[in-house]
């Protein structure tokens, strides 16, 4: 954990981005939306959740991996590696550390609206496939800038032109009962089925490929 | 040189983060155009196919960004850089060579699109030379200069940022952000939360500067054929700064400390001149969410602006002479010389669009003092004189004016106009048409590099004539058959017939009504028609078909019937509900679907009134709702408030579906009721609608009662 | 001890190292080869990085991967060293520490000692981004000396260094040899004369000699000579010019020969015994 505070620490101020879409824009933002309309808005505001959680949610887990990928030396940090200190379970930490801040976010929203817990979960399973989309992208092309333009790319694609898209794991809608969540279910699958490929290519990487 | 680039380009190919992405992509693309070209069979809407075609534009140029920096930044992982610059310009050569390898590798898929559009103009079979130019001039742009500028934007964060890859993809990602409308809920913060117009103006001016894409990914708005996708020339300054500053960047890492100086003083000054240039741009059609836009600007300007009516304002004068010269180049520049009859007045009012800034009013002696209020214009005595010259600039978010298209109809208050007049209906939502009384004499001299049509006489941009207004149109439009204008590449063009068979149709109509045709719409077949762009109904219903003295303005012309009811509506004054007045022309014109339940079942004429009381007394326990109160309701009343709202939704359709009916349609007095409501809508009366409907709805049942 | 017993390694269709057997005790050796000849493959195997395809490498008995204490003991020094640009040089340290499994009582002691030995103590909170390429590469000494390291290999670690700091650098080996096997690839002959007690010649993946450095030099005893450029035509049999030397506006040749000459043979160094192997005349 001290690693990992120290690999965050090495981002310097790019390590706030996702603290300030989260706790800034995003409530900001879903505030605006709720002011200029004349009802709550929740689909809409589901909306803008989703878009912005969502997509900064891989932003920590492919700076890390830069240096895992990119820097001069890196070899350095696979020789001491043991099991535990794998990429993937840094993934897994950096997942449940940005739910963790989602939570924050919608202690918040509860006071916006009635009932928000489908969106929390849609959202953090959402966040967990861009994290194991970034991994899995990142170690098969052995770099963290094409995940990174996917990652966004693939958020303005389904979120901005194909709402509807089976491809996308994104919901429009009102979060108002379970059956939001069937996306989500398969969402989590493709997530580990992700995580697990990933986690194959890391197994790998420390033979082969410094 | 030449081995240089060689080299480069080998060193492109043999890495394989580079070249299997950049193959991958190319096989995408040539998917991708497939997709395109099916949506085209199955839509036949070329500009549905060019928006798809540049919705990837930004993910594209940010893989420029990705591969130019990759290949620029193995000269700093490796250590050459030092090295190459202890040779003569070696540095400078190593860049050049990079450049012009990247050049290489863009050009593939620029020429893959340049190709790929030139193909679907021949597959479509129009043969539009304007619209072929167009869709070239897009290629070089947004296909060309947009990738070039991802390419010289990468080797630039090499050459600065070097081993920086935080800040190269915080860049990379905050530039993809900001071409696509991820921006659009944040950026709305500003204005909806603290009313400040400014700082989202701001927001979006930045924006502006560094937008590179012609349409931005999650934009619905449509293109509309007469403008096409934004070419203004800001937009190619634009791309060759991105394309030049860079490149200034990349040049101060390769010299020496005095050429240095120099180069960091030229690109300060291209920056300067850039935004200086940026910041006169003038009239650019914005079609998305911001305040300013089309679909906005207007509409939001008015709901804050004082609300004054001014139906049936007495000018106390007319403008016999108008003498125009009109510059349109990034906006319109004019000098207005209006002949009036009446010089002893102590005042003189007239309308000018708020968005034209007056420089400058004048007599033949000299300049004379104005007030300038929002739409209006105040002079005080003429001091005998009867010539005004107004010289004036400006834009209109909606009608466009600029060296791409333009669209000034006639209705609009572009040029000054007598006495003060609404320019929007907040009630209706929409333009008030403005046509003048009476006809004037026109003299319009227009200078501009696009071929302009005009309901006047003329050629060469010289019109003169006689008219009660002056429309200009511009763009990807043209005289498609005898006096008839619109944008070619539309799919539901006018035809004569139509508009033949919309005249007969509305002959009829006033037989059946028994009332004589008004003289704007006698012989109006003979009229020159402007198809009015297909976007201009976006924001506005009250402007779809405008009949003047001389000439007809339409948004739509599927057919006869259809032209003919728009005409109607155009006469008929808005003093009726939506549904209620759709009802009238409906069955006016027995377009009527027989096969809806409510045509086939019989109106229970007590039900009806009460239902009329009923959405009586719900509109008056809302009518002072506004957003704050319905906030402070209890979650209890609510729900209440919801229901009510729902129900008094409904009751609204159903009172004037029904009323219509019954009048126009059931009723053995529907022809008189026909008329009467005919004359209600085309007089001055006062009297609401509805107490009209029931006083008849009475009289038929106290008859029937009889 | 490290024994490696017939290691091969091959990438794709190239075969980098041909049956390498080695045993290395708690002394100092040069790793010496030219570029490509698979110094740094080698180390990486030993590090663990690559996995070969034939052969065993042991530390005390146990193969290298399975070792634990091996981990623990280990210190590296990659050939390009300088990730976490934003740390200041003391986290980098403590990063590695904790990568090392120092306890964290002991870091903080640690990490002032490996700093003191490369001269850096004062630029502790500097950020890593900050220093200068020898600074950089002396701290990579640093991380490499964390913990009780027993096993130091260190990839052209006076690369990028001025003669002071390799001079430094000399002296921080010569005082951290004892009771350690340390590893230093290179191809400057005059760190490994200065502070290898042994060396080992690699070239084309195989090892050519596997000796001390009196050994290494013996090989060309009445192989090198100084001769005028003018007689350099006179040389017998296979010859390799070391050195072109310019004495009063005289050229001479400091020439490498197999066969022995008329002339009056030169005391062989380190290098002229290394190229003698290399070049196949010894």
């Amino acid at each position: 954990m001290w690693r990992l505070y120290l690999e965050l620490k090495n981002q310097r101020f790019y390590y706030f981005i996702p603290p300030v879409i989260l706790f800034i824009l995003v409530p900001l933002t879903v505030f605006a939306t709720i002011k200029g309309g004349t009802s709550s808005h929740f689909p809409e505001c589901g909306t803008i959740c989703q878009l912005f959680i969502s997509s900064f949610a891989a932003w920590w887990p492919l700076f890390i991996l830069k240096e895992y990928l990119n820097s001069p030396g890196k070899e350095l940090l696979f020789i001491h590696k043991l099991s535990r200190d794998s990429l993937f379970l840094k993934m897994i930490i950096l997942w449940a550390f940005y739910v963790l801040h989602v939570v924050i976010v919608f202690i918040y929203f509860t006071s916006l609206f009635d009932f928000v817990w489908f969106l929390f979960i849609a959202i953090i399973t959402q966040s967990m496939f861009m994290i194991a989309l970034g991994y899995f992208l990142s170690l098969l092309f052995q770099n963290t800038f094409i995940p990174l333009i996917v990652n966004f790319a693939y958020s303005s694609l389904f979120m901005l032109v194909f709402l509807y898209s089976p491809l996308s794991i994104f919901e429009i809608g009102t979060f108002s009962n379970a059956s939001s969540l069937n996306k989500s279910t398969v969402v989590v699958i493709i997530a580990f089925i992700l995580f697990y490929g990933g986690y194959q290519m890391e197994k790998r990487l420390y033979k082969n490929s410094i | 040189m030449r081995k240089l680039y060689k080299d480069s380009l080998l060193v492109f190919l043999r890495s394989k983060n580079l070249s299997i992405p950049y193959f991958a992509l190319l096989a995408l693309t040539l998917a991708y155009f497939g997709f395109c070209f099916n949506n085209y069979l199955q839509y036949s809407e070329i500009f549905s196919v060019a928006m798809w075609l540049v919705r990837p534009c930004i993910f594209l140029i940010a893989f420029f960004i990705y591969c130019s920096y990759e290949l620029a930044i193995k000269m700093y992982d490796n250590n050459m850089v030092e090295y190459l610059k202890i040779y003569g310009q070696g540095l400078w050569k190593a860049y050049g060579a990079i450049i012009l390898c990247l050049s290489t590798i863009v050009a593939i898929p620029s020429i893959m699109f340049f190709a790929f559009v030139v193909f679907m103009y021949y597959y479509i079979d129009v043969y539009y030379l304007p619209f072929l130019i167009h869709l070239m001039k897009l290629s070089v742009l947004y296909f060309g200069l947009s990738f070039i500028i991802g390419m010289m934007l990468g080797t630039a964060m090499a050459a600065k940022l070097k081993n920086k890859r935080l800040a190269v993809y915080g860049f990379a990602v905050i530039f993809m952000l900001l071409n696509t409308t991820f921006t659009e809920a944040p950026f709305r913060i500003p204005y909806l939360l603290f009313n400040s117009y400014r700082t989202e103006r701001m927001l979006y001016y930045i924006k502006d500067f560094l937008t590179v894409v012609p349409h931005e990914l999650g934009n619905n708005f449509t293109i509309a054929p007469i403008y096409g996708f934004p070419m203004e020339p800001i937009r190619w300054i634009l791309a060759v700064f991105w394309g030049l500053f860079p490149l200034t960047l990349i040049l101060t890492e390769c010299f020496n400390r005095k050429t240095k100086k120099a180069l960091i003083a030229a690109s300060c000054l291209m920056v300067l001149l850039v935004i200086g240039l940026f910041s006169v741009r003038g009239s650019t059609l914005i079609m998305d969410m911001r305040v300013d836009s089309y679909p906005f600007a207007d509409p939001i300007y008015y709901m804050d602006s004082p609300r004054e009516a001014y139906d049936g304002y007495e000018a106390g004068f007319i403008v016999e002479e108008y003498e125009m010269n009109l510059t349109i180049s990034n906006e319109l520049h004019a000098e207005v010389e209006v002949t009036i009859d009446n010089r002893d007045l102590d005042n003189y009012e007239f309308t000018l669009y708020h968005g034209y800034i007056l420089m400058s009013v004048g007599t033949e002696d000299g300049e004379i003092p104005f007030t300038r209020e929002g739409d209006y214009i105040s002079i005080e005595s003429l001091n005998g004189a009867d010539r005004v010259i107004f010289k004036y600039y400006g834009k209109s978010p909606k009608f466009y004016a600029n060296r791409q298209a333009i669209a000034l109809p006639a209705y609009f208050a572009y040029y000054p106009k007598a006495g003060r007049t609404n320019i929007w209906d907040l009630d209706r939502y929409g333009y008030v048409v403005n046509i003048s009384p009476n006809e004037s004499d026109y003299t319009v001299n227009i200078r501009s590099d696009l071929e302009i049509f005009c309901n006047l006489a003329g050629s060469n941009n010289s019109f003169r004539g006689k008219s009660n207004g002056v429309s200009l149109f511009a763009g990807m439009y043209e005289e498609i058959a005898e006096n008839i204008y619109a944008e070619p590449m539309r799919s539901d063009l006018p035809k004569r017939e139509y508009i033949r068979e919309a005249q007969e149709i509305l002959i009829d109509i006033f037989n059946r009504l028994e009332r004589p045709e008004p003289e704007s719409v006698i012989l109006f077949s003979d009229k020159r028609f402007f198809q009015m762009p297909q976007n201009f109904s976006l924001n506005s219903n009250t402007d779809d078909t405008v009949v003047m003295s001389d000439h007809i303005t339409s948004v739509f012309c599927n057919n006869g019937p259809e032209l003919a009811e728009n005409i109607m509506e155009s006469i008929i004054k808005p003093k009726a509900n939506i549904w209620f007045r759709g009802g009238y022309l409906s069955y006016l014109f027995n377009r009527q679907d027989e096969s809806d339940p409510l045509v086939q079942s019989a109106v229970d004429l007590n039900l009806l009134l009460e239902e009329i009381d009923e959405w009586r007394s719900l509109a008056g326990k809302f009518s002072d709702m506004n957003g704050e109160k319905r906030k402070n309701v209890s979650e209890k009343d609510r729900a209440t408030r919801i229901a009510d709202e729902r129900r008094r939704y409904d009751i609204n359709q159903i009172v004037n579906e029904k009323a219509a009916k019954y009048l126009f349609y059931e009723s053995p007095r529907k022809e008189e009721n026909l008329r009467i409501f005919f004359d209600y809508f085309t007089s001055e009366s006062e009297e609401d609608y509805l107490g009209l409907v029931e006083r008849l709805v009475r009289e038929e049942l106290e008859h029937d009662r009889n | 001890m490290i024994v490696i017993n017939n290691l091969s390694k091959r990438f794709r269709k190239k075969e980098v190292l041909h049956s390498i057997n080695l045993q290395l005790e708690n002394r100092v050796y040069g790793l010496l080869g030219a570029n490509g000849a698979g110094k740094t493959t080698l180390i990486r195997c030993l590090a663990g990085l690559y996995e070969p395809q034939h052969g065993e490498m042991l530390y005390n008995n146990e193969p290298i991967h399975k070792s634990k204490s091996f981990r623990q003991d280990l210190g590296y020094l990659p050939q390009a060293f300088g990730m976490f640009q934003e740390l200041t040089l003391y986290e980098m340290m403590d990063y590695i520490c904790s990568l090392k499994n120092i306890a964290k009582s002991k870091c903080a002691s640690e990490i002032t000692k490996a700093l003191t030995s490369v001269n850096l103590e004062n630029k502790g909170r500097d950020r890593i981004k900050t220093l200068s390429g020898g600074m950089v590469r002396r701290a990579g000494i640093a991380q490499a000396i964390l913990g009780d390291t027993k096993v130091m290999l260190l990839d052209e670690p006076t690369a990028g260094l001025d003669p002071s700091e390799r001079a430094r650098f000399k002296n921080t080996v010569n005082a951290l040899k004892k009771d350690r096997t340390i590893l230093i690839s290179t191809h400057i002959v005059e760190d490994v004369d200065a502070c290898c007690n042994s060396v080992i010649v690699i070239d084309e993946g195989q090892v050519l000699f596997n000796g001390s450095c009196e050994e290494l030099r013996n090989i060309a005893i009445n192989k090198v000579y100084m001769i005028n450029e003018a007689d350099s035509d006179s040389i017998v049999g296979e010859k390799f010019i070391l050195k072109i030397n310019e004495i009063e506006s005289k050229i001479f040749y400091r020439i490498l020969a197999k066969e022995k000459q008329e002339y009056q043979s030169e005391k062989p160094n380190l290098e002229d015994g290394y190229m003698c192997l290399v070049k196949g005349l010894a």
